[in-house]
């Protein structure tokens, strides 16, 4: 049984098809790189998966449960976490506030803990504050801990939203552009971190890009999207698909 | 009707600050007009029972031709909170005009009440007052309320109708039409009679006073003017005045003001709510003068709130005694007790009295129009009532009634000087 | 001097209540973007509730006060789940709901003349106890207000900071959309801010209850107090709310002080004004001055 299991799924804005009959399926421990010019539907898939769209059709299903339409949060909390295409962090948070709190479980969750048993919840808290910053020393940018996230640059934002995903415990990780608008020095740490993540912690990572050769380098298999489903395989396969050129026609940026 | 009189004066609660100024009023009318309205139309019925107003003794002298019937007016309030007022001024004008009737006070005449819901509204009051005059041919209405008998004044000389009030506060009610009279002190006797009160009765050697009032409404203005009259006569200095807001509840800055004043005696123009609150945050900073004010002391929460502070509180009262033996007073106190099953006060005392004076006119001129009843009463310069003795200025229409001075003693009002005989002090 | 130290002293009072108040209300609309106004009620529920158990039941204070605070918080959660939870679902906007806000203020105002007439309910009888220093004079009660404020106020803000659920507000606050996707579910976390809230509230209608007693109007009243307070004290930031309230607390004080008590609520609104006006995003905020303007 695959981890994440997306099946014809579809969805319209009004008159226009955006996605129609969407189907992928993933492993733990392996990536999966979802490419397609600008305006192909790659977003709209994230929002389906993460429950912010309702599809129209189709289903979505994490290791065989079904969580199609489900709100957000409860898609959170059955194990998927994502990342925003545009940066999203809490402005009035701090940096390491901004991590712990993508780490609802515990006994602070239950609100009479806090009366009840204040001096567990602190060690907690404790145990909760290490783990962040565990996490931001990994996209390092520890020294942000206390910085208030809206005065980080947008680079250092998407690194923040990056470190808060990993603190999630969530086993499926949904990439949208992660490496768009990164200083290009921290590009190449940020593409080992994502492999890490696949083959060191066994999570499961789609990686939405446009950039054709990022996705090529780091995916174990990749899915072509343009509104449907043109190619998917191994990006060997994929790359010496003659369709692949096809897939991009009339779009400028496809290798850049 | 926010801006009302306020005032101090007896009669302070029939200005109703404490219940019509505020909000939400509107949304207890519907629910207690049904209930009271019925009950104020049984007790109507009651008072009109054609079998308390027939006549004499079976022995008198068979009467050549039937008394002539006189319609009196009243305008008052039969629905909502205020109903209860409405209902003490008719029960109380009903047996005083039953007792009329039947003693035969003014032979040859019988008196009829006919009354009017003003529900508590000036507009509603002046087209009440319209019905009366036009369709009910009344040549005399007594209404209640400050603002309401205000706004009917110009409507009652337009009309030539006379109009009476046992209640109403407002200093200048007798003098603005020659149609009006008023039987009850105004809240600026009340003030003279306390004035005196603090000069002749408590040894206070050209005091210093202060005085604390409520909003700036034009009855205020006239009582604070009025002290200044009082100061010339009696001596002493004002050394603060100090408005607030009803609003307000926190007077502490207020009273630290007043409290480096160092004043000996403080007059509160206030209501009943603010008086115990005032009480409380004085004796807390320490400021502990003489407090004299109006039957407002009385106010249901005054001692309930203020309780140690309330101590001392002074105040003028109208001389009503409930426990002089008059059978006239003793049976007015039980037939009223029988009829509203509430004891009847001070107020229900003057309305009866009103009543009375209204016969006691039309006996005098010996007849019921509009005019003959006003130079009736006109013509009666004294009058003892169950309410307590009156004098009236004959120029004004306006009355005097006898005064006591209470306080507040071990919790309890009590009567320090029972009786203080109408008198003018600075005319 | 003495008058001016003595002046101060009473500010504090009156200002920790307000602060109190403010606090309560700017958790809420922090967090839920609405102006509450029937926070009002559940300031006033509390201390009619803490009556009815002093005067009919003959609980001690400490006991009937609880019972006050719970019915505050039950209050504000009932309001957030029969009125705004439902207007949310219609996706109704900022002006329907203060509307519906308003709207409930005046029900409950008339629902409390009806059933317990205009008269003041004070929970004390007589003047409250009080000490010397120097030739100020001070209530141990007020001394009370301060510290149990300053309590409350640092223990809201240790919360907000430092367990999660102070951070998941705080997230829905900061970025509602976003909150939804690290799995914080916001109708659970609005529900704890109308309960936080709403406590607060509540032990503000206690503290007043006791000191100068409630009538029906003050709801409102103190409602209109409360979001001054928010504003010059800047939205968004709590410390800001509680600084704010007591400021306006030491405004009307000093005023009545100096010029007349009639000028007490006047002042608060023209202190609101000139923030708008010279310092939108009053003495504490940073971020929310652009809403401010667009808000009023
Ligand atoms: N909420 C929406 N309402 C209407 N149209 C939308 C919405 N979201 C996306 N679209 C449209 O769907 C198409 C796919 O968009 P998106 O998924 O963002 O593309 P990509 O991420 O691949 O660039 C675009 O044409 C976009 O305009
Ligand atoms: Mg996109």
């Amino acid at each position: 049984m695959a981890t994440l299991e997306v099946q014809g799924v579809g969805k319209s804005f009004g008159g226009y098809t955006a996605l129609e009959d969407i189907g992928l399926s993933l492993d733990a421990g392996s990536i999966m790189g979802v490419i397609g010019p600008n305006g192909a539907g790659k977003s709209t898939l994230i929002n389906i998966i993460s429950g912010f769209l309702k599809p129209d059709t189709g289903t979505v299903k994490i290791n065989g449960k079904d969580i199609t339409g489900k709100a957000p949060y409860r898609v959170f909390k059955s194990g998927i976490a994502r990342t925003f295409q545009d940066s999203q962090v809490f402005g009035y948070m701090t940096g390491l506030e901004n991590v712990m709190v993508s780490a609802p479980w515990g006994i602070g969750v239950q609100e009479y803990n806090v009366l009840a048993r204040p001096f567990a919840v602190a060690r907690e808290e404790k145990q909760k504050r290490e783990e962040a910053m565990a996490h931001l020393a990994q996209v390092n940018i520890t020294d942000k801990a206390r910085s208030m996230a809206q005065a980080l640059s947008y680079g250092q934002q998407k690194l923040l939203e990056f470190a808060r995903m990993l603190n999630s415990r969530a086993n499926v990780f949904l990439l949208d552009e992660p490496m768009a608008g990164i200083h290009p020095d921290l590009v190449d740490g940020l593409k080992a971190l994502i492999v890490a993540m696949a083959k060191e912690h066994n999570k499961a990572v789609i990686l939405v890009e446009h950039n054709l050769k990022v996705v090529m380098e780091m995916s174990d298999y990749v899915t072509v999207i343009r509104n449907s489903v043109l190619l998917s395989g191994t990006p060997d396969a994929v790359s010496k698909d003659e369709r692949l050129a096809g897939a991009f026609l009339g779009v400028t940026d496809a290798t850049a | 009707m926010d801006g009302v009189s306020v005032l101090a004066g007896r009669f302070k609660i029939f200005d109703c600050e404490g219940y019509m100024g505020k909000k939400g009023l509107r949304f207890r009318l519907p629910l207690l007009a049904l209930v009271i309205g019925i009950v104020s139309i049984l007790i109507a019925a009651c008072g009109s029972d054609p079998t308390a107003t027939s006549v004499p003794a079976t022995d008198a002298p068979v009467p050549t031709s039937p008394p002539q019937v006189v319609k009196v007016g009243t305008t008052v309030p039969l629905s909502g909170s205020l109903a209860n007022w409405g209902d003490l001024v008719n029960v109380s004008m009903e047996l005083a005009f039953e007792r009329a009737n039947s003693e035969n006070w003014a032979p040859g005449f019988t008196f009829e009440l006919v009354t009017e819901d003003h529900q508590g509204s000036a507009p509603v009051g002046i087209s009440a007052l319209r019905k009366l005059v036009t369709v009910d041919k009344v040549p005399v209405v007594s209404t209640i309320f400050t603002q309401i008998a205000l706004a009917q004044v110009p409507v009652a000389d337009d009309l030539g109708v006379v109009l009476v009030s046992s209640g109403v506060q407002h200093p200048d009610f007798g003098k603005l039409s020659q149609w009006t009279f008023r039987n009850a002190s105004n809240s600026a006797h009340n003030a003279d009679v306390l004035y005196r009160h603090v000069t002749e009765n408590l040894g206070l050697e050209n005091p210093r006073y202060a005085a604390i009032y409520h909003g700036g409404n034009d009855a205020v203005r006239i009582l604070l003017e009025r002290d200044k009259t009082l100061l010339a006569t009696f001596g002493g200095e004002m050394v603060a005045e100090e408005a607030y807001i009803p609003e307000e509840k926190d007077f502490r800055s207020l009273l630290t003001k007043l409290k480096s004043a160092n004043p000996d005696v403080v007059h509160l123009i206030t209501l009943g709510t603010e008086t115990a609150l005032m009480l409380n945050q004085a004796a807390e900073i320490g400021l502990t003068p003489k407090y004299f004010m109006t039957i407002t002391a009385e106010g249901a929460e005054v001692i309930k709130v203020a309780g140690s502070a309330a101590e001392g509180l002074i105040y003028a009262s109208p001389a009503f005694n409930p426990e002089n033996p008059d059978p006239e007073l003793q049976d007015f106190l039980r037939e009223y007790k029988a009829r509203i099953g509430k004891d009847a006060d001070g107020f229900a005392a003057a309305y009866y009295d009103g009543a009375k004076m209204i016969v006691e006119a039309v006996k005098r001129s010996g007849g019921a129009s509009s005019q003959e009843i006003a130079d009736g009463m006109r013509s009666i310069l004294t009058f003892e009532g169950i309410g307590g003795d009156y004098t009236f200025d004959p120029a004004t229409g306006d009355g005097w009634q006898s005064f006591q001075i209470k306080s507040v003693v071990d919790q309890q009002y009590k009567t320090v000087v029972p009786l203080i005989a109408p008198y003018d002090i600075a005319q | 001097m003495e008058t001016l130290a003595q002046f101060l002293v009473n500010g504090f009072a009156l200002g920790g209540v307000y602060a109190l108040l403010s606090l309560g209300f700017g958790v809420i609309y922090n967090t839920v973007r609405i102006f509450h106004v029937l926070h009002g009620a559940v300031f006033i529920t509390a201390g009619y509730i803490t009556w009815v158990f002093v005067e009919h039941t003959g609980l001690p204070l400490y006991a009937a006060g609880i019972i006050g605070v719970a019915g505050a918080t039950g209050a504000g959660m009932l309001i957030e789940l029969g009125v705004y939870r439902p207007l949310r679902k219609k996706a109704a906007g900022f002006l329907t709901a203060f509307l519906a806000s308003l709207a409930g203020m005046f029900f409950i105002e008339g629902f409390l003349v009806a059933v317990s007439s205009t008269d003041l309910k004070v929970l004390k009888q007589g003047p409250l106890s009080v000490f010397h220093l120097g030739d100020v004079v001070i209530a141990y009660f007020h001394i009370i207000i301060i510290v149990v404020v300053v309590l409350l106020f640092t223990a809201v803000t240790l919360f907000l900071r430092s367990t999660q659920w102070g951070r998941m507000i705080r997230a829905v606050a900061s970025n509602p959309e976003l909150a939804l996707s690290v799995g914080i579910n916001s109708n659970q976390v609005f529900l704890m801010v109308f309960a936080l809230g709403s406590s607060l509230a509540g032990i503000a209608g206690i503290f007043r209850a006791y000191d100068v007693g409630l009538e029906p109007v003050v709801g409102l009243q103190l409602a209109i107090i409360a979001s001054i307070g928010v504003i010059i004290g800047g939205i968004g930031s709590l410390p800001g709310a509680a600084l704010g309230g007591l400021t306006l607390g030491l405004a009307q004080t000093l005023v009545a002080f100096l010029l007349s008590g009639q000028w007490s609520q006047p002042v608060a609104i023209i202190i609101m004004l000139a923030f708008i006006v010279f310092r939108p995003y009053g003495l504490l905020g940073t971020r929310e001055h652009k809403e401010l303007r667009r808000l009023l």
